[in-house]
């Protein structure tokens, strides 16, 4: 399977951005909540196949109809998520798929063993902010469509 | 109180148990009182803008036992920073320490750079509690981590606390 260069990663609001504009480390945190019946634990992303993938992101709303992701979109480039999964303390722990929904067929997860222990994720959480290239702010949706 | 004496080249911190003995003196003389500076009379203050910040979220944590484990914990790296500073060394620059409360009841204390992040995580159960340090490529893909522990404490702390010193 074929990935692009670069995922989106929702920013749910002002809490998960450090006042320099970068990512807060507990952003992907992954939650025992979100484990599926083959062990592994789901963390929703967007893969940027083109242009369309970070309108249907910042776009997407609640079941009350209010914004999903205030502050935007973390981008992270997929060379930099692979350099993690092949360091020797994560290898085979983390992984990332696309899972195409009806209404985002650009719809992928991040993944993480679910028997990961808990320090051992938050220190990949924190790797995979190190690593994120851009935020992208939610009022840049404006000019996404502007460019459609 | 803990002598540290500083490698010139890695600029590596190293704890010495006795008090150094110089052959020469090199305490700053203070030329306006004619006396020596006295350091132990200058600690690094809690509303230092190095700590301040995180002391402020760490009060705001409703789980009283991750509280006063990161209180201990931000206490220790206070301590260890204000030795630093009392014995010349320059921690001016070092950004500030952030403090997250997190919904799963941990607090995250976190020093952010920009090819590199060092975290400590205090966990309601104190034995899933740990330290995790990852950097870039460009400095060298570390991705180590450790559970903290009573009897090594202060030692890792201050090993931890010389990587910031010696890649910042």
């Amino acid at each position: 399977m074929s990935y692009p260069n670069n995922c989106f990663r929702g920013i749910p609001n002002d809490t998960y951005i450090i006042e320099d504009g970068t990512a807060a480390s507990f952003l992907f945190y992954f939650k025992d909540e979100d484990v599926r019946s083959d062990g592994w634990i789901e963390q929703s992303i967007n893969w940027e196949d083109d242009d369309l993938s970070i309108k249907i992101i910042l776009g997407q709303t609640k079941k009350n109809g209010e914004i999903q992701f205030k502050e935007g979109v973390a981008k992270l480039p997929r060379n930099e998520i692979d350099r993690l999964i092949k360091q020797p303390s994560v290898n085979g722990i983390l992984s990332y798929e696309r899972q195409p929904l009806v209404n985002n067929p650009y719809h992928g997860n991040l993944l993480l063993q679910s028997d990961t222990p808990k320090l051992t994720m938050k220190k990949i959480a924190a790797g995979l902010a190190l690593v994120v290239s851009e935020i992208i702010p939610q009022e840049s949706l404006s000019s996404h469509i502007g460019q459609a | 109180m803990t002598t540290y004496l500083q490698e010139t080249d890695s600029k590596m911190v190293f704890p010495f148990k006795k008090e150094a003995i110089y052959s020469l003196p090199i305490r700053p003389v203070d030329a306006t009182t004619g006396s020596d500076v006295k350091p132990q009379y200058i600690p690094l203050p809690r509303e230092s803008g190095l700590i301040k910040s995180a002391w402020v979220s760490i009060r705001q944590s409703e789980n009283i036992n991750t509280k006063d484990q990161a209180r201990d914990l931000l206490l220790l790296i206070q301590d260890i920073l204000s030795d630093l500073q009392q014995y010349g060394f320059n921690i001016g620059y070092l950004p500030k320490i952030y403090a997250f409360n997190i919904d799963d009841g941990s607090i995250l204390l976190e020093w952010i750079f920009k090819d590199y992040r060092l975290g400590f995580t205090v966990e309601p159960n104190p034995q899933d509690s740990g330290w995790y340090l990852v950097t870039t490529e460009k400095l060298s893909n570390i991705s180590a981590s450790g559970y903290i522990t009573k009897d090594n404490f202060r030692t890792d702390v201050l090993w931890l606390l010389n990587y910031i010193i010696s890649h910042t």
